[in-house]
């Protein structure tokens, strides 16, 4: 039993933490949120060469770099590129994944249906035709994954953003840094990614543990700059001739805010190690495990700043304080994909209806 | 970052798992715990001791096994999931036991170490007072300095394990109460001596686990001070980090055990079906995941850095808040036959008296709003409150 980091990954993520905190200080990344495009534009070739997109870093290190993109919201497409496997050869471009439509609402359905279809021209190129929504980081990807219903079921494929007959439309999004876009395709040209059945299938479950964990993981970074914020606002105000951290009800605040993130913490490391090891675990303990640690971040990410918020005082209520930019993240995290009732009734399932699966 | 236990760890937990299974009924979970009488915890204290699982991380030349502390966290871990009794002497084994090494003088540690692994040599512990429970340095025990020794008086509380040990650690004043934490001294005093009286309190469900010690002019001599006059805060401090390594390990153990007569009871309440009751289940697991891996983070700290870190402060937070939902979740299934107790309840008002005394839990072993007042204190920085 080691439950801890590498020192490897350590490395790899105190390189991550000093390079994200020079780079994105506050201020950048609230330019950047209220800026047309919501990305740093210079910001995805420093992480090719960092080896952020090296196909064998393993979910674990990846965690940790999510973990610190929360940290400072780091303003590239970083989580919706690294929630789709790596590719062979690999192309270390921007990627998104496509998959919210008419008839798919949760990322546990993208491998039963689609309200895009897809079909197989005579000279055997594949077409889409369809819409799907709330597409992230769409305007800065150089790639988009779909899913779409062939004659065979449902498959997987990729297009150029920008190819014939792809037309992107952005829509209003509550977070700027993580704006969603429409995608919408008649008869596009696609490549596809993988056959029908047990391909795809497995191609999209590890695409929703990836995906689901990492959002874990940038919940509880969101949770620690949110505690962080509190705290150093609890050490510095003085009201009443004392710091306000020293008033026990605002430090009981900050210290919940600690024990909901270390848990957090805890759970999404968990997750992304039994992802890791998902060849070597039976489905339902990673689901289990995946389910824990979504729930649980995105409770410690909204806890914290709202704590953060109440602490701050006033001034929290002001668009110049950056608080509600991580306030906005963490409430992104909790509408994306599947509600946290949901994945309670998966665990509640698993642990009342199956009466041999581990619980302990 | 490896889940797995090492193959010798594996090999160690194995041999253990097969030993209790050996030695105990099967499973707890069906329903609540049986009675252990004091006859049968001291057998058990023995064939530990024999088969050689008392002392697994003292070192070898006290009578240890020398082991680092994950193996300690093993054995608590598979005891309290076999439902093992509870060790008559914990706090000889894993808070006296190791302060006796680092402090004790040769003569302390030849008269109690070997006798503490054999089970012979109970202790408790005589920190807490009527008038010092969380400010533990307002201690009002005095001991004065005679010819030769001292003489103790005062009056000591909610000390477990009291009521059938033969020695106590206890914590009292040498210096000027004006002192504070500086004026105190650690003794090892014979709860048979003459003037010690130890009372069993009744707790809110009725049982006595613990007592309270009064001392009148109780005589020890020079040899029964542990560490250095005036040098007790220390000691005990000591004493009291040696239970965090693994302790918080015992704790998800057992409350794992408790979650499964949870399960146990919504399908036995025919309430399986409840929307609300699934989710409160699901939360409570969630929150048990939480307890169970975090114990194993600052377990794997301590053996990487020889301080398990921050984490440890939340644990017993944590564990105190959730098993308190827990058994207030198990006696609501029950429904209007919750206001049943004893043999007239569902398994014999386990969950009732679960439910009464697991309001403790955020009290005992550091309260809540002293557990939160050091997170804000030593993790996030914030400025002391008093």
């Amino acid at each position: 039993m080691e439950f801890g980091p590498t020192s490897a990954q350590e490395e790899f993520r105190e390189v991550a933490h000093a390079f994200l905190a020079t780079r994105y200080p506050p201020e950048r990344v609230a330019e950047l949120a209220d800026s047309a495009y919501g990305h740093a534009v210079d910001g995805w070739d420093p992480l090719v060469r960092m080896g952020w997109l090296d196909p064998e870093l393993d979910l674990t290190t990846l965690a940790l770099l999510a973990e610190e993109s929360g940290y400072v919201l780091h303003p590239t497409p970083w989580w919706s590129t690294l929630g789709l496997p790596p590719t062979t050869p690999a192309t270390p471009v921007p990627r998104t994944f496509a998959w919210y439509d008419e008839r798919c609402r949760s990322l546990r359905d993208t491998a039963s249906r689609s309200a895009c279809r897809a079909v197989r021209s005579p000279d055997a190129a594949w077409r889409v035709s369809g819409t799907k929504r709330l597409v992230p980081d769409l305007a800065s990807a150089s790639e988009v994954v779909l899913s779409a219903e062939t004659p065979d079921g449902v498959a997987l494929f990729s297009a150029s953003p920008t190819g014939p007959g792809v037309s992107v439309t952005p829509t209003r999004s509550l977070d700027g840094l993580r704006r969603l876009s429409r995608l919408r395709c008649v008869d596009a040209p696609v490549r596809p990614l993988t056959e029908s059945g047990a391909a795809t299938r497995e191609a999209l479950g590890l695409i929703r543990w990836r995906t689901l964990t990492l959002l874990a993981a940038e919940a509880v970074g969101v949770a620690a700059r949110a505690l962080d914020l509190a705290a150093g606002h609890a050490r510095e105000r003085t009201q009443f001739g004392r710091p306000i951290g020293s008033y026990q009800g605002v430090a009981f605040r900050i210290a919940d805010s600690y024990l909901a993130t270390e848990l957090a913490r805890t759970l999404a490391y968990r997750a992304a190690w039994l992802v890791d090891q998902s060849a070597l675990t039976p489905p339902a303990e990673v689901d289990g495990a995946v389910a824990c640690a979504v729930v649980a971040g995105r409770d410690a990410a909204l806890a914290a700043c709202e704590h953060a918020m109440q602490v701050l005082g006033g001034i929290a209520m002001t668009w110049a304080h950056p608080v509600h930019r991580w306030y906005r993240r963490a409430l992104w995290l909790r509408s994306f994909d599947a509600s946290s009732s949901a994945h309670l009734a998966e665990l509640a399932a698993q642990l009342l209806e199956a009466d041999d699966a581990p619980h302990g | 970052m490896d889940l797995h236990d090492t193959p010798d760890r594996a090999d160690f937990r194995r041999r253990l798992r097969e030993w209790l299974g050996e030695r105990l009924p099967s499973g707890p979970v069906d329903g609540a715990p049986a009675e252990v009488d004091l006859a049968r915890l001291l057998a058990w204290s023995t064939s530990l001791h024999e088969a050689g699982y008392a002392g697994l991380t003292w070192p070898a030349e006290h009578g240890g096994r020398g082991l680092p502390p994950a193996y300690q966290g093993i054995f608590a871990e598979e005891c309290a999931l076999a439902g093992a009794p509870d060790q008559l002497n914990v706090i000889g084994l894993n808070m006296v036991g190791p302060t006796l090494i680092r402090f004790g003088t040769q003569a302390q540690q030849r008269r109690h170490l070997t006798p503490i692994l054999r089970g012979e040599h109970l202790f408790c512990q005589g920190f807490s007072e009527p008038e010092a429970g969380s400010d533990l340095a307002a201690v009002r025990t005095r001991a004065d300095a005679v010819p030769h020794g001292y003489v103790i008086n005062g009056d000591k509380v909610w000390s477990s394990y009291a009521h059938v040990a033969d020695f106590c650690l206890l914590l009292a004043r040498t210096g000027e109460p004006a002192a504070r934490h500086r004026g105190l001294t650690c003794f090892l005093v014979d709860l048979r001596a003459e003037g010690v009286l130890t009372r069993p309190l009744r707790q809110i469900n009725g049982e006595s686990n613990f007592s309270q010690i009064t001392l009148a002019d109780v005589s020890v001599g020079e040899d029964a001070v542990l560490g250095e006059v005036g040098g007790g805060w220390p000691v005990a401090l000591t004493t009291l980090a040696h239970e965090r390594g693994t302790f918080a390990i015992t704790l998800s153990a057992r409350l794992r055990v408790q979650f499964e007569r949870l399960l146990a009871t919504v399908r036995a309440t025919g309430r399986a079906g409840d929307p609300d009751v699934r989710a409160s289940v699901a939360r409570l697991h969630i929150d048990l995941q939480a307890l169970r891996y975090t114990g194993y983070r600052a377990l794997t700290r301590l053996s990487r850095t020889g301080d398990p870190g921050p984490e440890t402060s939340i644990l017993k937070l944590h564990w105190s808040q959730t098993h308190q939902r827990l058994t207030r979740l198990a006696w609501e299934l029950l429904g209007p036959e919750a206001a049943l107790d004893a043999e007239d309840a569902f398994w014999s008002g386990y969950w009732q008296s679960q439910l009464l005394r697991s309001r403790g839990d955020t009290i005992a072993g550091g309260t809540s709003e002293i557990l939160r007042g050091i997170v804000a204190e030593r993790v996030a920085g914030l400025p002391r409150s008093r």
